[in-house]
Order: C-alpha cells, then sequence, then structure tokens
C-alpha cells in the first residue's frame, strides 16, 4: 500500500515539477521536494493525514497530489502554521528535529508562498501613531515637564497582544481633538500661562464641599464649614473672592471666616441680603506644587420659626461661586523649563534670535529627524504671521510649538531610509530612523542627545552593542520593562482582575500592586544582570518586599524596598519562577476559582509560541444537558470528561495538564496543599507521555525541554512589539537567527535584546 | 435642614444635577430634533427571563427586564432579529469579537490580530456622516470599559474590533470615551478654564491656524510616503478637517452655557459609572451638542463580577452555564441589573424636558441589545433587543414584535428613515423595517 502510493506521488510530482511549474528553477525544486522534504512528511505527518488516514478532515498526501501549492497557498498555510507553531505534529507521536523543521517550512514557502527564505524581506511598518504611553514620555523628556497624557487620550486598541501595532494604532476625530488641546496643556505647562498677569480660576458652587445644594448655590442650614482643595501651581500672594449672600434671622448678619490651610485669614459679615449677591475677597500666600485647603465657617446660625416678621426667622449663609487668581510672574517651574527650551526665562529677553535658536534645537528632536531648510522656513514663517498679528515673541514662539505637536511628523513615526537601495526590497533605515526604533522599543520614547548625536554623525550602528547597554542600563528602560512585561506576561491584566474578596480577603490593593512590581522587578534584574533565560522558570529567587514576603508567608527581614531573597528549603518547593508569582497566577484565575484551563493557555500563548488552535466557533460542546451528576464531580473531573469530546481533546490536554500542575496556588496565587479538605492532584500528563508533579516539575520540564520554544517566542514577541507589526513566515529565518547560538550555550536577556535590535527585520524596512 | 433638597437633586445622576432646559443654547423656534442612541449589553442574556413570552401588547414583564416595568409605554422588545455575520462563516473561534464588531456594522469582521483591519460602516456612522454637522459633535461614543485587556484578544481578532462598537470607515473605529469628566469636558468645555468670550474667539482663530499649518505639512509629508502609508496619513486628514468643521460649528452655536458639575472621573462602582455615562448621554441630547451616540457598556467576553449583586463570579465565565439552574440565575441577575440601569436612563430621559414640554425620551430613539443571544451557545440569532422612545415620531410603544428572523440591519435603516437619513444598505441589510 505504502509503495504504491509513493510511486503515485512520485510520478504526480513529475507531471507537477515538470518544465515550467510554478518553482523557480523547478527541477532541482522537484528534487529537493522528492528526496528531502517528502521522506519528512511522510514520516511525521502521514500516520494520521496521509494514506487513507486524514484526522481533523485533513489528508497531506490528498494537498500534494492537488499540486499547483501557490494555488492553494491557504491550505498551506495552515500547514506551515501548525509545523511553526509546534502544534503538529501533536506531542504523543515522534517529533522533527528544528532542521528538518526547517526544511519542511522553507519548502513550503518557497512552492507555495513563493517566497525565496534566503532572500529576507523585512516588510513594510506602515507609518505608526505615538500611542498614549509613548506621547507621555516623548513631551515629558523634550519639554522637562509633567503631563497626564494617559488618561487624557483615550485607550489605544491592541493587536497582536500589543499596544504598539501601526495598523490598528488610528487616529480618530476624537484624538485629533485632545491632541490639539493637549498641545496647548503642554505649551502651557512649558512657558507658563499665555501672560504673565496670573490666572483666574473659577469654582462653581457645586464644587465646594459641605452644606447643601439651593438654587445653584451651596447652603450652610446650620453651624458649619464648606471647604475647597485648590492647588497652587506656583508660590506667592493668590487673590480669591467668594460671592455670597446671606439670609437675614436675628439681629446679625451671617458670619463667614475664612481659613487657609486651618490659618484663620477674614470674619466677614454677610451684608448681602438673600438672594443679592456680593463679592467678599481676601489674600493668602502659599508655596508652589501645594494642595490648600479652604474653609468658609458659619458660626453663627439662627432659626426663629416664631418670628413675626417671615423674613428675620431663619438665617443662613449662600455661598455662590468662589474665585482664585494666582499672583504676578513666573513659578520657578516655568522659569526651569523656558531655559531649557529658549535658554532664557525673562519675556522681554526673548526675541528673534532666542527663538530661532530653540526651533533649530527642538524641532528636530519633536519630529525625531533633521529638518530641511524648507521645513525650517515654513516654521519660521509660522511664527512670524503669528508676531505680525500682535503677538510677542514668547507668544509666537507657543503657537508654533503647538503647531508641531499636531504635526504629522509628531504624531507619526516616520522611518526614513538610507538612498542607495541594497536590494529591491529591502533598504537600511537611516540613523535617525534607527535611534527611534531603538528608544521607542526600550524606553517608549524620543532619542535622547547622545543617540540624535551619533545618528547624526552616522556613527550609530557602529556603536550598537554599546548604546543597547547603555540603553539597558539607564532608567528609562522601567519603561520597556513596564509595557513589554505589561503585555507580554499580562500585568496589565491585574488591576483587572477582582477576586471576590470575601473568599480572599488577604488580596488586598496594595498586595495586588506588590505583585505587579515583583514581576517586573524580577525581569528587569534578567535583563540588567543579563542572565539566560531559562531563569524565567529555573530561577530560585525573586524580588519582593515585606508585603508579599508576608503574603507568601517567607521568613525574613523585610521593608517597602523590593529586595531580592534566595528562597530554602520549604519556601524553594513553592517559590521561584515566573509560574510561581502571584500576579500571573491570578490573572490566570476566575474571580472565584482558578482557572487550569487559562494557566495552561497563558503557558502555550506567551512562554512556548504555541498558542493552542481557537475554540471551534458556537462552543457546541456545552449544548449537552446538565447532568446533575456532573455536580459531584470536582472541577479536575468535570474538566477531563469535557476534554473527552475529540474536538477538545487535542488543546485541552495539553492547556489543562499544565494547568493542573499549579493547582497548589488558588486564585490569588496563595499557596494551598489541599482544597476543601482534599488534597490537590497537581499531576499532569502530556499527551507526548511526559509527567510532572507541582509547579517545580513542570518548570524544570519546560526550562529543559522547551527552552528553544521559550526563546522562540519571546523573540517573536520582542519582535512585534519593536517592529509594531504582526509577523509572518517571511520573518521565521530572522527569528531563529536570533535565537542561534553556540551549542551548550544559553542565550541570555540582555543579549537577545540586542540580537533583536541586531537583526534584519529592525535594520531594514521595505 | 429647614430647606429643600429637591430642586437641585431630583432624583438625577449620583453626582450631578441637570439644569433647566431654558438655559441651553438651542433657539426655541426650530424644530425639536429625533435623536438616536444604541446600548450594548455584552454576553447575551437568559432569553427565558429576559423576553415576553407572548407578542403583542406589554403587560407584566418577565424578570430581567422587571426593572422596566414602569416604561411599558416607552419601549417595545423585539424579536427575530439576527446578526448572522457575527456567526464564523468559515472564521472559527471568536463570537465575542465579531459580536462586538459586527453589532453596529452588520459586517462580517476581517479575522486579523492587526494587518489590514475591516469590519464596515456603522449606523451611528452613517447617520454621523449625514446629519453630523448639525450639532457641536457629529457623534458621541461612550464606554465603560476603559483599558484593553492586554495579551490576545478574542480567538486572533485584534482587540479593536472587541471595544468598539461605532465605525467611521471600514478600517477606522471611533474609539470611545470612559471617563465622564472628559465627555462632560467635550461637552460644555472644561469648568476651571476662564476664558472669556473673546479669548475663546481668538484661540479658535489660532487653532485653526495652527490646524492649516498641520495639513500643509501633511501634505508634504504625504508625498514622500509609500501607498500603505498614506493609506494611514489619510485617517489624519481626515480628522483634521473634522475638527476644523467642529471649531466652525462651536462658533455658530456660540452661547452662554450653564454652570454644571463636571463629574470627577471614574467612580469605582460599576453601577455608578453606566449611571454617569447615561447622563452624559442625556446632557449631550438635552443640550443639542450631538444627536446620535453609542454606549458600550461592556465590551463581549467582558468576565467582570457583580459583587454588589450577589454574583462574584465572572459574567463571562458564568455566561457558559451548561444549563446549571444555579448559573442560569445568577445570569438573569446580571441581566436584570442592566436593564435596572437602563431603566434609570429611560427615567432621565421621560423627566428632561423639551422646550415646548414634551419629553426628551418622545425625541429619542434608544436600541438597548446585544450582539448574542444565547451566551452559552454564542447565539447570534434572535438576539435580545428592546427600541425605546420616539413616541413623537409614531413609534410603536408598548408592544413585543417578532420580525420572524430578519438581520437586525433592517431595523437601523428603518430609524436612519425615521431621521431622514437616505441610506440603501448597512451591512447585511435586505430591506428596511418599516414597521417601528
Amino acid at each position: 500500500m505504502k509503495n504504491w502510493y509513493k510511486r503515485v506521488v512520485f510520478f504526480s510530482s513529475i507531471i507537477l515539477f515538470g518544465p515550467l511549474s510554478n518553482f523557480g528553477s523547478s527541477k532541482k525544486a522537484a528534487i529537493n521536494f522528492k528526496d528531502r522534504v517528502l521522506p519528512l512528511l511522510e514520516e511525521y505527518c502521514y500516520d494520521c493525514h496521509g494514506e487513507g488516514a486524514n484526522k481533523g478532515d485533513f489528508a497531506m498526501d490528498e494537498l500534494i497530489a492537488l499540486g499547483d501549492f501557490s494555488k492553494h497557498s491557504k491550505k498551506w498555510e495552515r500547514v506551515w502554521k501548525n509545523i511553526y507553531n509546534r502544534n503538529m505534529p501533536p506531542a504523543n507521536v515522534p517529533q522533527p528535529f528544528d532542521p528538518e523543521i526547517s526544511k519542511i517550512l522553507s519548502w513550503i514557502e518557497e512552492a507555495s508562498f513563493e517566497h525565496d527564505p534566503s532572500k529576507y524581506d523585512p516588510g513594510h511598518v506602515v507609518l505608526r501613531r505615538l500611542n498614549r504611553i509613548e506621547y507621555q514620555n516623548t513631551v515629558q523628556d523634550i519639554f522637562k515637564i509633567k503631563i497626564d497624557a494617559k488618561d487624557y487620550f483615550p485607550a489605544d486598541d491592541t493587536g497582536y497582544g500589543f499596544d504598539t501595532i501601526s495598523e490598528v494604532l488610528t487616529l480618530s476625530p476624537l484624538l485629533m481633538e485632545k491632541y490639539l488641546n493637549m498641545a496647548e496643556i503642554v505649551m502651557e505647562k512649558a512657558l507658563g500661562p499665555i501672560d504673565d498677569q496670573g490666572k483666574t480660576y473659577r469654582f462653581a458652587s457645586n464644587q465646594l464641599k459641605g452644606g447643601g445644594a439651593h438654587s445653584g448655590m451651596r447652603v450652610l442650614a446650620s453651624k458649619g464649614s464648606l471647604t475647597l482643595p485648590f492647588t497652587s501651581l506656583k508660590e506667592g500672594k493668590y487673590l480669591a473672592k467668594v460671592r455670597a449672600t446671606a439670609s437675614l434671622g436675628g439681629n446679625e448678619f451671617a458670619r463667614m471666616i475664612v481659613t487657609v490651610n486651618g490659618i484663620q485669614i477674614a470674619d466677614f459679615s454677610v451684608d448681602a441680603q438673600y438672594p443679592d449677591k456680593k463679592e467678599y475677597a481676601f489674600e493668602f500666600s502659599t508655596k508652589p506644587n501645594f494642595k490648600n485647603q479652604i474653609a468658609l465657617t458659619f458660626p453663627n446660625d439662627f432659626w426663629d420659626p416664631k418670628n413675626k416678621d417671615p423674613n428675620r426667622r431663619d438665617r443662613n449663609l449662600f455661598v455662590d461661586s468662589v474665585e482664585i487668581t494666582s499672583p504676578k510672574g513666573l513659578s520657578q517651574s516655568v522659569k526651569t523649563t523656558r531655559e531649557h527650551l529658549l535658554g532664557k526665562w525673562n519675556t522681554e529677553e526673548i526675541g528673534d534670535k532666542e527663538v530661532k535658536v530653540s526651533f533649530q534645537k527642538w524641532l528636530p528632536r519633536i519630529y525625531r529627524l533633521p529638518l530641511e531648510p524648507s521645513e525650517f522656513s515654513r516654521h519660521v514663517s509660522l511664527y512670524e504671521r503669528m508676531k505680525q498679528n500682535g503677538m510677542n515673541p514668547l507668544e509666537s514662539l507657543r503657537q508654533t510649538y503647538k503647531a508641531a505637536l499636531v504635526s504629522p511628523t509628531f504624531i507619526f513615526r516616520e522611518e526614513k531610509k538610507l538612498k542607495e537601495a541594497t536590494s529591491t526590497k529591502m533598504r537600511m533605515l537611516d540613523e535617525h530612523a534607527l535611534a527611534h526604533r531603538m528608544s521607542y522599543f526600550l524606553w517608549s520614547s524620543v532619542p535622547d542627545f547622545q543617540l540624535w548625536d551619533l545618528a547624526t554623525k552616522g556613527k550609530l550602528r557602529a556603536n550598537l552593542k554599546k548604546e543597547v547597554k547603555r540603553m539597558i542600563e539607564s532608567p528609562k528602560i522601567d519603561q520597556f520593562v513596564k509595557n513589554f512585561c505589561g503585555q507580554w506576561l499580562q500585568l496589565r491584566d491585574l488591576n483587572l482582575a477582582n477576586p471576590n474578596p470575601k473568599q480572599f480577603p488577604s488580596f488586598t490593593q496594595n498586595v495586588r500592586s506588590s505583585m505587579v512590581l515583583e514581576t517586573e522587578e524580577f525581569f528587569k534584574h534578567l535583563l540588567v544582570e543579563n542572565l539566560p533565560l531559562d531563569f524565567l522558570l529555573s530561577a530560585d529567587f525573586s524580588i519582593i518586599n515585606q508585603e508579599l514576603a508576608k503574603y507568601y508567608g517567607i521568613a525574613g527581614d523585610f521593608d517597602d524596598e523590593f529586595q531580592k531573597v534566595v528562597f530554602r528549603g520549604d519556601d524553594l518547593r513553592k517559590r521561584g519562577g515566573i509560574l510561581t508569582h502571584g500576579s500571573i497566577l491570578t490573572i490566570t484565575s476566575n474571580p472565584t476559582r482558578t482557572s487550569p484551563v487559562k494557566r495552561g493557555k497563558w503557558v502555550l500563548d506567551n512562554l512556548l509560541a504555541a498558542p493552542p488552535r481557537d475554540p471551534p466557533p458556537g462552543v457546541t460542546e456545552l449544548e449537552e444537558p446538565h447532568d446533575s451528576e456532573l455536580k459531584k464531580l470536582t472541577f479536575r473531573e468535570q474538566m477531563a470528561m469535557h476534554s473527552k469530546n475529540p474536538t477538545c481533546y487535542s488543546c485541552h490536554a495539553s492547556m489543562d495538564n499544565i494547568g493542573y500542575a499549579l493547582d497548589n496556588f488558588n486564585a490569588v496565587g496563595e499557596w494551598r496543599d489541599q482544597e476543601e479538605g482534599k488534597s490537590i492532584d497537581v499531576s499532569g500528563q502530556l499527551s507526548s507521555g511526559e509527567r510532572f508533579n507541582g509547579v517545580r516539575e513542570l518548570q524544570s520540564f519546560l526550562y529543559e525541554n522547551k527552552i528553544q520554544a521559550i526563546n522562540r517566542s519571546l523573540t517573536q514577541k520582542l519582535l512585534i512589539y519593536g517592529l509594531g507589526r504582526g509577523l509572518t513566515y517571511k520573518d521565521r529565518i530572522a527569528v531563529d537567527e536570533i535565537i542561534s547560538v553556540e551549542k551548550q550555550d544559553k542565550i541570555k536577556l540582555a543579549d537577545l535584546i540586542f540580537n533583536v535590535i541586531a537583526s534584519k527585520p529592525f535594520q531594514f524596512s521595505q | 435642614m429647614k430647606i429643600s433638597r429637591r430642586s437641585a437633586l431630583r432624583g438625577l445622576g449620583v453626582s450631578l444635577s441637570l439644569p433647566a432646559l431654558e438655559s441651553f443654547g438651542r433657539s426655541g423656534t426650530h424644530e425639536i430634533p429625533l435623536r438616536m442612541g444604541f446600548t450594548y449589553i455584552p454576553n447575551g442574556v437568559i432569553m427565558d427571563e429576559w423576553r415576553p413570552q407572548e407578542t403583542g401588547k406589554l403587560t407584566e414583564l418577565p424578570n430581567s427586564l422587571k426593572p422596566l416595568q414602569n416604561h411599558t409605554n416607552d419601549f417595545q422588545v423585539m424579536s427575530g432579529l439576527d446578526h448572522t455575520k457575527a456567526y464564523a462563516n468559515g472564521d472559527g473561534g471568536g463570537d465575542h469579537a465579531r459580536a462586538n464588531a459586527t453589532f453596529l456594522t452588520g459586517c462580517q469582521a476581517r479575522k486579523t490580530a492587526g494587518k489590514d483591519i475591516k469590519v464596515g460602516v456603522s449606523v451611528d456612522q452613517i447617520a454621523a456622516e449625514a446629519i453630523g454637522d448639525r450639532t457641536k459633535l457629529g457623534s458621541l461614543e461612550l464606554s465603560c470599559d476603559g483599558v484593553r485587556r492586554s495579551g490576545k484578544c478574542d480567538s486572533g481578532y485584534s482587540c479593536a474590533y472587541q471595544y468598539n462598537l461605532s465605525w467611521k470607515t471600514e478600517s477606522m473605529p471611533m474609539v470611545p470615551e470612559s471617563n465622564p469628566r472628559l465627555v462632560f469636558e467635550r461637552l460644555f468645555g472644561n469648568a476651571s478654564s476662564s476664558l472669556d468670550r473673546k479669548s475663546q474667539i481668538k484661540r479658535r482663530a489660532l487653532n485653526k491656524s495652527i490646524l492649516d499649518f498641520a495639513l500643509d505639512g501633511a501634505r508634504g509629508l504625504n508625498n514622500r510616503l509609500s501607498q500603505m502609508d498614506q493609506d494611514k496619513l489619510d485617517e489624519y486628514f481626515s480628522s483634521v478637517r473634522e475638527l476644523e468643521k467642529r471649531i466652525e460649528r462651536e462658533e455658530k452655536n456660540w452661547d452662554h452655557l450653564p454652570l454644571i458639575k463636571s463629574p470627577e472621573g471614574i467612580p469605582d462602582n460599576y453601577r455608578e459609572h453606566i449611571r454617569l455615562m447615561f447622563d452624559m448621554m442625556v446632557l449631550a441630547f438635552q443640550s443639542d451638542s450631538t444627536r446620535i451616540s453609542s454606549f458600550l457598556l461592556a465590551h463581549d467576553g467582558s468576565n467582570r463580577s457583580f459583587r454588589d449583586i450577589g454574583v462574584p463570579e465572572g459574567h463571562h465565565s458564568l455566561s457558559h452555564h451548561k444549563n446549571d439552574p444555579e448559573k442560569i440565575k445568577k445570569l438573569a441577575r446580571i441581566d436584570q441589573f442592566y436593564s435596572e440601569q437602563f431603566a434609570y436612563f429611560l427615567q432621565n430621559l421621560s423627566t428632561t424636558k423639551e422646550l415646548d414640554g414634551s419629553r426628551l425620551i418622545d425625541h429619542c430613539m434608544i436600541v438597548f441589545g446585544g450582539g448574542i443571544s444565547d451566551g452559552n451557545r454564542h447565539r447570534h440569532s434572535d438576539l435580545p433587543v428592546l427600541l425605546a422612545g420616539g413616541h413623537a415620531h409614531g413609534l410603536s410603544n408598548g408592544r413585543h414584535v417578532d420580525y420572524d428572523s430578519v438581520p437586525m440591519t433592517n431595523l437601523y435603516l428603518g430609524i436612519l428613515d425615521k431621521v431622514g437619513v437616505n441610506a440603501s444598505q448597512i451591512g447585511d441589510s435586505t430591506g428596511v423595517i418599516k414597521d417601528i
């Protein structure tokens, strides 16, 4: 039977790959297929997908016999994906070696996708908008100010698991509107308010706390106070005016005692008679960036319902609004930011010369590329037009920078390429583009002066290793740790997790935020110390604070600072490696119970680059009627029943078993040996036969047997995050190159980052 | 306390009160406009507890709709509406992402995690394109999901499909706002900014020249870009132009706006968050800042827990109830929760008066529904749909009507027809439901 079939395939392949078939050098390719690829497919696939077998409705031999591979590329793509993601062959049958997989994949790419794997195609990254985090960091680094873009801008959409993906970073009218408003906020922080005459803040009555509401005013109907928090941006003397009125009662006017930060400032007799209002003014001095507490107290309530004059029965104090004017002149922080931008702070001293020097220095940095002379003069003429409209140089400069901040070259990251094309498809990025690829990758922000200078001199590539090292050692690397791990490991989701507090009272806000920091600090440690990737799972240490030490039950001397702790004895049975981190264990749980499925899926998705196939649409397997017996089964038994269904089994077998091994951790990552009095079964067995018992054995299994998958997974995620696009078969070789090391050598984290930056997809573009 | 608080509280809003309508800008001579709103409930509902058994006149409502009992004269329940484009149709898993993406578009979302995202223009944006220039904001998009889930969204679909209802083009969603304070500031300006009218006008003129300058730069950039990048830059051109138009409209509509307290931000409590967002929609309609709005209560697949109402489990994981009566009971409780919030909204719409004394609700058409009927099986047919308001425009409230398996988009064409927008097609529509 087998021989017969082989002959048929051989025969048909001669027909298919005869002259003028879809191969480039057809004969050679046909021989390559017959001699080198077909035997592998027969060996690894045909047991289930050939010679009459068509598991999952798929027969490899029939697909081959169809010929015309490029026409059937959709089907071949499925084959490619399943082999590349190591979903196929399934783990319970002999596995091909990596070079063999590579041979099969290369052949599919050539024959079906008509792509020559030896000619790298770096793809094209569509013009990328800054996401809101990048926007915030960029503006803060350029202008040396603090803004809150993250709350002000709407959430960025994500693709491929990250918020840096060019095609889904869309620019809606809402966002454009906010860019314009934000430009004004940024320039106000950097240059101070439009004039130096002091700014007036108006507070409507309902911004006051205390009392009651009445006819659009705040009322104190009995003894009491109204309070108003007020943050003063600069130091000096503030003028406040309270618009108030009072109803009469008894023989005196209502009093209004003003205290600021607990100190009495004024004591007014409110002689305005309700509903006529009058302004009562006072001054107070305060510090910059200080949250002041202003209180208006009504001490002399009066109520006499029997008074003959109905207008004199009830004395109440009403406050309509409060106006506060900041002192004239500049705050120290504005002086500093003006000097940063213009070299001078005094409005009178700022003229055309200072403005042009500022433009020359900062506009290229804002746009991340050297400015063409025509572009420069376009900005100068906007500035001149503003001056002709009667604005002084400083104000004209403000408007010009505002314009820069809503310009597409700021909002979008343009990546220029070097002029001389190395090949038709592949062009090297120019060094300024490389500089901002690197800085947004590792810092989520603009290149600093050093990167910029190196790029300008054309020496960035020559110093690549040194620069990557410097960037990793910079405090700005925290942005990479936060934003990359926040999404790769899904740490950001911990803020959305809502474990049931009745069941898990120990899971406090403090524990929640400490958990995120543990994983971030741990990852950062591996990165900065350049430790091997298997430490992710094999580490016998973590980095925790007192809060987590208590939560995990680790004895020792801890405080609020995060510190490295090496686990010993029983602690080591329970902790060490990211699969023991409370963060990961909580993210992958449901609010009331653990979810072995989610935990297993997390490992496959994020660590092994072997995402389980999507569940079938419609989840039909859940239609089976509810069996009252089912309730008596343990969760694990229920899952086992559920997974008996063959369409579910192939994926759930691996997902669930990985998850079971983690079941010593409850839904908030606390250790447990028992659940409801029963000891927990944490044994797992993969369909390949490998067994492990509990988290330690699972972690060792993964780093001993799956380290290449982990390397590949992390590399894929780094490229997606750093490039802002999804990966395709065209990136396969580049990924393999990044993770290839001398035998016996382990890949270290910082080295891997360098390899990613030095790789073709990162250095080149279409 | 001797002074009545009634005038201030009026049972409205958790932390803000609406001013008298007279204080708003629209002059009284115009015809009262008809508004449209779309509200999305996630993860399907327990249909048996949600939908009245009989068609015809609404009487005693089933449990999940009970909170709406006082409003039966102000809405109709619609059965037999389908979103067949939300089914896999060969695309495999991802019913939650599709349910969201299809809800207002009636289109099959292209299965991609990022590259070439594509679904279709949504009904609200078709309306905004036609009549959006009559108000300050063409449309207003709201959501209670302020952050995206990290990692992958549903089964290989970009999260853009799952977190946006409204699509301006087939590839560009109208990203919703989730912070009520920021919505408020968009509607009425920033309370602490004290620019007088003269400076406001000056500022607008400045902004216009700034945008002109930026557009000029964009044209320069466009010349050196590849086709794909130019497509991206088109988003920029179109959004800047939109913004310019908006600035002009603000000039036209300039009038004294009342001082209303702005909400402080996103409340911790989900119920309050929903209510504040509904308040914003009421304010937007009342002030005629927009006539078109959509509100994603939560994205489909949301695993939010509802401890306040005794449901600590996650909504999504619960929705795969496998016919467990305990779970079904809890799910129905969540459905009822959403109905309660909708009832709050209807209450506010009906106590708010137009200039001629008629109720605001009579000049609104509000869809309340979801893209999944049975969450356990991810069905996209015979969806839970309710249409409220529009009495002044002849809508047949107080009934349960069964359209017997027609596309949901046929209803949308009927709604567009009522506001005078002529659209021949939305997504998979096969005709217009005139009987609404």
